[in-house]
């Protein structure tokens, strides 16, 4: 099952330098990330987790090290090819959702189908077909800022696997979530990751979710030891 | 399309405002160009339509808007002597005072050949125009103003002079032209000898150019235009005069909408900015936050002028009520050409705000 990776980190670091001060948000981190698990990196705030999310994504550079996506080295993938990338093959959910308010969920959804080139109607049959199976095609019609926390984390997971995309990054998906909530939306992913065979990567620092990760990344300081579940 | 006008409908009032604003710009700016085209026909028509081939002035003098020529009737005696001159229209024009009980107003007194017609009222519109000494033709929005009706009576000076017909294409905007006869107007300047220009007509198949090299070695003392050139040289005048004023007012009514529509989508952009960035992050192709500018620009330009095109008509018959002097004239090319130019304009507000989106980072999002 594990053939060709979907992410490699080659000993990764990124250095952030702010008021003349320089602070190492990851360190030398090699990692691969397969299709079809869902690997959890945990860490307390400020460890580096969504500096390695973006790095996964090519939103920032990595300072030292390679990044190899899609069997690519990132550095050599345009802007252009990037914003593609992100579009077609990465999904994102965020700890604050970001749905966009002035839209209803179904445009929601149907705003990144469109980054994604698919037809109108054949995206449309897409975003009803997805918030249905996840149990939320009622709320199709309305805005983000009537939903419940819950179900705007669902909607948030909707739009990010619209797309069918290899890989699918969420930072903090249960943070801002009850418990039960936050498991429902935790095994969602996980089941995602297992029937649709694709990378999930979760960064948390909740340990009640270690449970449902294939693989969990301890990281502190920028680095990580693994532990394999 | 549908992103813009849901960004925009989020904010309904914000929007309402928005629109309210550059409504009245594009109002301002269609009102303007109207009177423009109003003053500018207005201004010329009797000059356009009085059939005649060649204006005799006093020397140095171009136009008759804001020229003063006086010339001798002695002049129209030799003119007549020239072989290719059909004939010679003496036409004087004075500023005077026109009262009507206890109104009191300034016209463009026009005393012309009643026997010949030329250089008299361009267009009736009521009544007829005049056949004896003690009529007079008013301009219509000048008899409008001042509740001036066909039989009525109207002094000048010391003689009382009955209206006898309405014209149109005499309102110059700041005055207007009345008719009168010759006699009359030189009764009341009260020097029978003089004259502001003479109108001639050529003979049919002499040349025109011939014509007026002839007057200029035989009447010394004037100019000589022909009816294309005088017609120009006052177009000219009026445009220098007046032009000027109504394209700054027009330029600041643009330089308004402009401010206040990169305003709204500047506003919407920083409120918004969460928004973009998480497009950014989600794939949003080059083009795509630029596009939803540009068409907010767009559909409130296109709403705006929809509305400022209803308000325009409503307010141009209000001003025209009140002041019937202020003469509009629309047509649907200044209409198109102001759409043009609000769209335009519009571009630019979406350019201006744009420079905002560079500014967006993805990671804005986890902020």
């Amino acid at each position: 099952m594990k053939n060709v990776p979907v992410v490699q980190l080659c000993d990764v670091s990124k250095l952030y330098l702010t008021d003349g001060h320089t602070t190492q948000a990851v360190r030398n981190i090699s990692l691969s990330f397969y299709s079809g698990e869902l690997i959890l990196v945990l860490g307390p705030s400020g460890s580096g987790k969504t500096t390695m999310l973006n790095i996964i994504a090519g939103l920032i550079e990595p300072t030292a090290g390679n990044v190899i996506i899609f069997e690519k080295m990132l550095g050599q993938y345009s802007d252009i090819e990037r914003q593609k990338i992100r579009a077609k093959y990465i999904g994102f959910i965020f700890q604050t959702f970001m749905l966009i308010d002035a839209l209803t969920v179904l445009e929601n959804i149907l705003l990144v189908l469109q980054f994604t080139g698919t037809a109108p109607r054949e995206a449309r049959m897409r975003a009803l077909e997805i918030l249905n199976q996840l149990n939320i095609g009622h709320l199709s019609t309305r805005y983000p800022g009537l939903l419940s926390q819950g179900e705007k984390q669902r909607v948030a997971i909707a739009r990010a696997i619209a797309n069918d995309g290899m890989l699918l990054l969420a930072d903090e998906p249960t943070a801002s979530l009850e418990s039960i909530q936050g498991f429902q939306i935790i095994e969602l992913l996980h089941l995602f990751a297992k029937e649709k065979n694709k990378c999930v990567v979760v960064a948390s620092h909740d340990t009640r979710i270690v449970q449902f990760a294939d693989r969990v990344l301890r990281l502190t300081d920028g680095e990580y030891f693994k532990e394999d579940l | 399309m549908k992103y813009a006008f849901r960004f925009l409908m989020h904010q309904p009032f914000r929007l309402f405002i928005t629109i309210g604003g550059t409504t009245l710009c594009v109002v301002l700016m269609l009102f303007l160009f109207s009177i423009y085209r109003g003053v500018a026909d207005g201004s010329v028509e009797y000059i356009r339509k009085s059939n005649t081939d060649l204006w005799v002035l006093q020397r140095n003098v171009t136009n008759i808007l804001r020229g003063t020529s006086i010339l001798s009737t002695a002049h129209g005696t030799v003119l007549e002597t020239v072989p290719q001159i059909e004939s010679v229209s003496p036409v004087l024009f004075i500023l005077s005072t026109i009262k009507k009980e206890d109104m009191s107003a300034t016209a463009f007194l026009t005393g012309f050949d009643m026997k010949r017609g030329i250089g008299g009222p361009p267009c009736i519109t009521k009544g007829r125009s005049i056949t004896a000494d003690d009529e007079i033709v008013l301009d219509k929005s000048f008899a409008l103003k001042y509740n001036c009706k066909l039989g009525e009576r109207v002094v000048i000076q010391d003689d009382t002079l009955r209206i006898v017909g309405l014209s149109e294409g005499t309102n110059a905007f700041v005055i207007q032209y009345a008719f009168v006869s010759l006699h009359r107007a030189h009764t009341i300047i009260g020097y029978p000898g003089l004259v502001s220009c003479f109108l001639i007509k050529v003979k049919q198949g002499k040349s025109i150019a011939e014509t007026i090299s002839t007057i200029r070695e035989e009447v010394p003392g004037t100019d000589v235009y022909d009816h294309a050139t005088f017609l120009q040289n006052n177009i000219k005048e009026m445009e220098s005069g007046f032009l000027p004023l109504l394209y700054t007012i027009a330029a600041i009514g643009g330089v308004v909408l402009t401010i206040i529509l990169t305003l709204l989508l500047t506003i919407n952009i920083i409120e918004r900015r969460k928004d973009f960035a998480a497009m950014k992050i989600l794939g949003a192709p080059h083009g795509f936050l630029p596009g939803i500018i540009t068409w907010q620009a767009m559909l409130i330009i296109i709403v705006s002028f929809i509305i400022a095109l209803v308000l325009f008509f409503i307010m141009v018959e209000i001003v025209e009520a009140i002041s019937p002097e202020i003469s509009t004239k629309t047509s649907l090319t200044q209409i198109g050409l102001t759409f043009i130019l609000a769209t335009i304009l519009g571009f630019l507000s979406a350019l201006f705000s744009m420079r905002r989106l560079r500014h967006i980072y993805p990671l804005e999002v986890y902020q």
